[in-house]
């Protein structure tokens, strides 16, 4: 029998949302077969206790093919995000319309990797063996220190933190988990907090790079509008936002001179 | 003694990689050393052009390799200079004629002939650089006071360095004093700050470069240019003698006020 449209807004739908365990915390699988109502519909019918994750934990939506509008995604932030307060690490998409929108929207549009979960069991594993056993504090990344200039197309990746006694030149790397402290000029990129921490600095001799990155933050600079331009700096993540001080020690002693 | 083999090099192109090749092989030429300048840029060769010789080449380095002719065949002996060679690159052919191991082969074939090869390097990090670098031990990476060509040649030394080639030395073309003074152009210590390798010469912007050039006679055969004298110093320098470096601006520097100014000028520039 033919449900009247003015019902079928009450029809049970027929394909499932359905979910999986990962090491990020659950992926939702959103059957582009749901319409944008029954969707909506459907996750907010999801009891609330499924998404009081461990705080590391997040939720990553797989929207497959669906061709998702701006007003979808304010409808998912308002009736899903905000109202139970739970994470969305990942928005994933394999429609390149949807994948597209969530960029601009500066959504992520890639599942966390790995190595955040591999760096968070090292990190809890050297914490649990200052207690238990000296000898596996070892397994903890630590500084990588670099006693000469770092070239264009040279990368420096690693889980730790990272002291470059010489300059990053442009066109070069530094990739860490940890902080990165650049003893001499930096005009190449670096990436300091890469695989998640907020908790991480970028030192620099002399700052004059027009792009840093802090944990998944993204800051441009140019000489005529940012702090520091050419002088000593510290950068890190204040409220969420990278924050550029000079170092007004070195700084005036430079100009001393 | 065996051969010294040197490859020019610069990756970014247009600055000026073929020009020392020929100036620098004629200067050490004409310090009476048997030199032998490889063109390596297979496909747009240009080093027999600019030394004058592109009428008499027959056969290139890469028939040499694929053994259609003998090596002697392939070289081309400048009149103009007693000890100066050519061995040209086909024009015809691509970067992918030669391997690494090919060209390693090539120059110790040249090795007890010759008293320097210099090997002129194509622009770029790909096959082509890979090929000429391969085959030398010692690198002259040439630059210009540009932000582009800086960073690409600190990209080329980090290659270098990689591939193990000692020592690696810095030439830095067409500079401009007036434009250093100005601030307008990045200055020699600006460049060595960053490139942190040894400098070896500063060869000043000179028009008589592309005169020689169109007229196919590399100028330290006459000697008649700033750049001339920075390539015969450089050549020099190569050969273990201490020159001092130019001062540039007695070449740029004409005119009544800059008698005056040069006069009241407390501290002369050394470049």
């Amino acid at each position: 029998m033919k449900i009247p449209a003015i019902l079928s807004r009450f029809k049970k739908p027929d394909a499932k949302i359905t979910f999986e365990r990962t090491y990020y915390g659950i992926k939702f699988f959103l059957p582009e077969s749901l319409s944008d109502d029954d969707l909506l519909r459907t996750l907010a019918g999801i009891h609330a206790g499924v998404y009081k994750l461990p705080e590391n934990e997040g939720l990553a939506l797989d929207f497959q093919n669906r061709a998702c509008s701006g007003k979808l995604i304010l409808k998912l932030l308002a009736g899903l995000v905000w109202r139970n307060g739970v994470k969305i690490v990942a928005w994933l998409s394999s429609n390149p319309d949807t994948k597209k929108l969530f960029a601009l929207s500066g959504l992520n549009i890639v599942e966390p990797a790995q190595e955040i979960n591999n760096l968070k069991h090292a990190a809890e594993k050297t914490l649990d063996s200052v207690d238990n056993n000296n000898e596996v504090i070892n397994e903890y990344p630590g500084w990588k220190i670099i006693y000469n200039s770092v070239r264009g197309g040279q990368r420096i990746e690693t889980e730790g933190d990272v002291l470059l006694w010489g300059h990053l030149n442009a066109g070069a790397e530094v990739i860490a988990g940890g902080s990165v402290i650049v003893a001499g000029k930096l005009h190449g990129l670096v990436h300091a907090g890469a695989f998640g921490r907020n908790d991480v600095f970028i030192w620099a001799g002399i700052f004059e790079t027009p792009q840093v990155r802090i944990a998944n933050k993204l800051c441009y600079a140019d000489k005529q509008s940012t702090t520091g331009w050419l002088k000593t700096v510290l950068i890190t993540l204040e409220n969420g936002s990278p924050l550029i001080r000079e170092d007004k020690f070195i700084n005036s002693r430079m100009e001393e001179k | 003694m065996p051969a010294r083999v040197i490859v020019v090099t610069s990756g970014k192109g247009g600055v000026g990689k073929t020009t020392s090749t020929a100036n620098i092989a004629a200067a050490l030429a004409k310090f009476g050393k048997k030199v032998v300048a490889v063109d390596a840029d297979v496909g747009l060769r240009n080093l027999d052009v600019i030394m004058g010789l592109e009428n008499r080449v027959v056969f290139n380095f890469i028939d040499v390799i694929e053994k259609t002719c003998k090596l002697s065949q392939a070289l081309v002996k400048d009149k103009r200079v007693p000890g100066l060679y050519l061995l040209p690159a086909a024009q015809t052919r691509t970067k992918d004629a030669v391997n690494p191991q090919q060209m390693i082969e090539l120059c110790e074939e040249l090795k007890p002939d010759f008293d320097f090869i210099l090997l002129d390097c194509p622009a770029g990090i790909e096959g082509g650089f890979k090929n000429a670098a391969a085959g030398a031990d010692e690198a002259l990476v040439v630059t210009t006071p540009e932000i582009p060509a800086v960073r690409d040649a600190d990209r080329i030394i980090g290659m270098l360095e990689s591939m193990g080639k000692s020592p690696i030395r810095l030439i830095i073309n067409r500079l401009r004093p007036n434009m250093v003074q100005d601030g307008d152009m990045l200055a020699k210590d600006d460049i060595l700050d960053v490139l942190s390798i040894d400098l070896i010469g500063v060869v000043p912007e000179d028009e008589g470069v592309i005169r020689a050039t169109n007229n196919g006679e590399p100028m330290t055969m006459t000697l008649d240019s700033p750049a001339a004298h920075a390539y015969l110093n450089i050549a020099e320098r190569l050969l273990g003698n201490d020159v001092p470096l130019m001062d540039l601006e007695s070449y740029t520097s004409r005119g009544f006020f800059s008698w005056i100014k040069k006069l009241f000028k407390r501290r002369t520039r050394q470049y």
